[in-house]
């Protein structure tokens, strides 16, 4: 049993077991399961879905009504040792308004009681790109910065486990795209990053699992890809390109699985109900016809479209 | 790592403006013993001191500085978020609710027992007789433990302190504990007077209770103060919906 509890934590940092949490009549989290392992996994949902309540019970701020959570093996709740291994980036703007990012991520460095705290401060400020305002009090940062110096101070002490709850508010583009890069590199490296975020962009280019939570409960989880794909019960969009649609269209039209095909400016939009059957079709049945297949991509298989599919049933 | 807590806290309480608000309030005593110097008629000197310290120190200056740094020290990181850069470091509870209590403990002595000095210095003209000077400052010192100590366990359990610690100062300690004997045992502001009370044989200053009973009770409000800010920090929980 204790082995097994043991391996379990090796492969998923973060074990969320049939968790609840109300706040009197209201349920903000319902009887949600999941984990999280190595790599970035992206919690996503409308404002108000119950992403932060999710992100304060894995780290230990908030009791589970019912459930388990645990952060590598060990319950969350107040538990102020996991934070050896846990780096937390919360949503609230809230700073030391006198401190610059540097002494920030130094105080932080200090306070994990590091061995060398003004080398890992200098690193952590390094990573999110803010030396030339570090010695700057962070009253005056902008939003984006003071995010980024709350990073630093999440990173100082090299954590398997990042927790961050939207935090990409208030970057500008740039700053967002080496937000993410550095991200990406920390979850190469082996780190656990459970992200929380309202934007489907940000999720869709940084997450390679997502987990969709909507009312309270856990809608999707997994590859977004994967997720549309379960979804038999909508149709998948097909966009098509090839050396003459008509005729592709025309041997198209008599398959099974295919619902309707439109065609328009040079391309052919086809809606099936089978996603294997038809990849599986389609390059016979334009070599039957002698067309050739120029383009074929899924239309709707962004997390745009998975998520209001999902918000919508 | 200590040190980082008791700078960080020191750094968050005096850049405050209402920090500075109050140091304004510890002229007032100054101000007001000058006048009596300078309108000359020093005849009662020992009474007026007493009844300056007493009446304005113990009983306004210091509850008032200590709820102020007291509160300001948790109860302003609870508020404004940052104390979630405290509770998610491996940092034991107890630490953070000690660190907070040292210094707002340090900055209301250095709020409320210079203006007393200075105040009796220039009331009495020097250390005056009985030991009056010493039985002003050693009790506004220990105030100062208690009180704020009291303040930032307060701070812990509810983010209402300030108003709460208000209703304490001026409707429990100083209308229900002049009502109710009793009550004694419950009050700071009579812990001060029993410090005060031990100190000097000035037949200006009384109290209820001695200075043994003072000193036994304050330790108990500031272990229970502390026990409690530990115990709340403990299972202190993020109060936001989703």
């Amino acid at each position: 049993m204790a082995a097994e509890a043991a391996a379990n934590a090796a492969t998923h940092a973060i074990e969320v077991r049939n968790v609840s949490r109300w706040y009197g009549d209201v349920v903000a989290v319902n009887d949600i399961s999941f984990s999280v392992g190595p790599g970035i996994t992206g919690l996503l949902g409308p404002n108000g879905a119950g992403k932060s309540t999710l992100l304060h019970m894995i780290s230990g701020f908030l009791r589970p009504s019912a459930g388990a959570v645990e952060v590598l093996g060990e319950p969350s709740w107040r538990n102020t040792g996991i934070f050896r291994r846990v780096g937390l980036v919360p949503e609230r703007e809230a700073i030391y308004p006198f401190l610059g990012a540097r002494d920030f991520a130094l105080a932080s460095a200090r306070l994990h009681g590091l061995a060398d705290p003004r080398e890992a401060a200098r690193r952590a400020v390094a990573l999110v790109e803010l030396e030339d305002a570090q010695d700057r009090a962070m009253g005056g940062y902008s939003k984006g910065m003071r995010q980024r110096a709350k990073i630093a101070a999440a990173l100082v002490h090299d954590p398997d486990v990042l927790i961050l709850d939207e935090p990409f508010n208030g970057t500008d583009p740039r700053q967002r795209l080496q937000l993410m890069e550095m991200l990406r590199r920390r979850a190469a490296e082996g780190c656990t990053i459970l992200f929380s975020s309202h934007i489907l962009e940000e999720v869709e280019r940084l997450a390679e699992n997502v987990l969709v939570v909507i009312n309270g409960r856990l809608a999707a989880s997994g590859d977004f890809r994967q997720i549309r794909r379960l979804m038999t019960d909508r149709p998948h969009t097909f966009e098509l390109r090839s050396s003459d649609n008509r005729a592709l269209a025309a041997a198209l039209v008599g398959l099974p699985h295919v619902a309707a095909i439109e065609i328009s400016d040079g391309r052919m939009d086809v809606r099936t109900s089978d996603f294997g059957a038809f990849t599986a079709a389609i390059a016979r049945a334009a070599s039957d016809c002698g067309v050739t297949l120029r383009e074929l991509r899924p239309a709707d298989e962004s997390l745009e479209s998975v998520f209001s599919y999902l918000v919508g049933s | 790592m200590t040190l980082t807590l008791l700078s960080l806290t020191a750094r968050q309480l005096l850049g405050r403006r209402r920090a500075i608000v109050i140091g304004l309030l510890a002229l007032i005593p100054i101000v007001i013993a000058l006048l009596y110097r300078l309108a000359g008629d020093t005849g009662a000197a020992d009474d007026f001191t007493v009844g300056l310290v007493g009446g304005f120190v113990f009983t306004l200056l210091l509850p008032i500085g200590a709820l102020v740094f007291g509160t300001g020290a948790l109860g302003s990181e609870i508020e404004d978020g940052t104390i979630v850069y405290l509770l998610a470091r491996p940092i034991a509870r107890w630490r953070i609710v000690v660190a907070k209590a040292v210094i707002a403990s340090l900055a209301t002595i250095a709020l409320t027992v210079p203006a007393t000095l200075i105040t009796v210095l220039i009331a009495l003209e020097g250390l005056g007789e009985d030991s009056l000077w010493l039985a002003a400052i050693v009790p506004a010192a220990v105030g100062s433990v208690v009180y704020s100590t009291l303040f930032v366990g307060l701070s812990a359990v509810t983010g209402r302190a300030l108003i709460i610690g208000l209703v304490y100062v001026f409707v429990w300690e100083t209308v229900i504990t002049n009502l109710f004997d009793g009550t004694r045992w419950v009050s700071v502001s009579q812990y001060v007077s029993g410090v005060s009370d031990a100190l000097t044989e000035s037949p200006h200053v009384s109290a209820n209770l001695d200075g043994s009973q003072s000193l036994i009770a304050s330790l108990v409000v500031i272990a229970v103060a502390l026990a409690v800010g530990v115990r709340f920090l403990q299972r202190f929980e993020i109060g936001e919906q989703a």
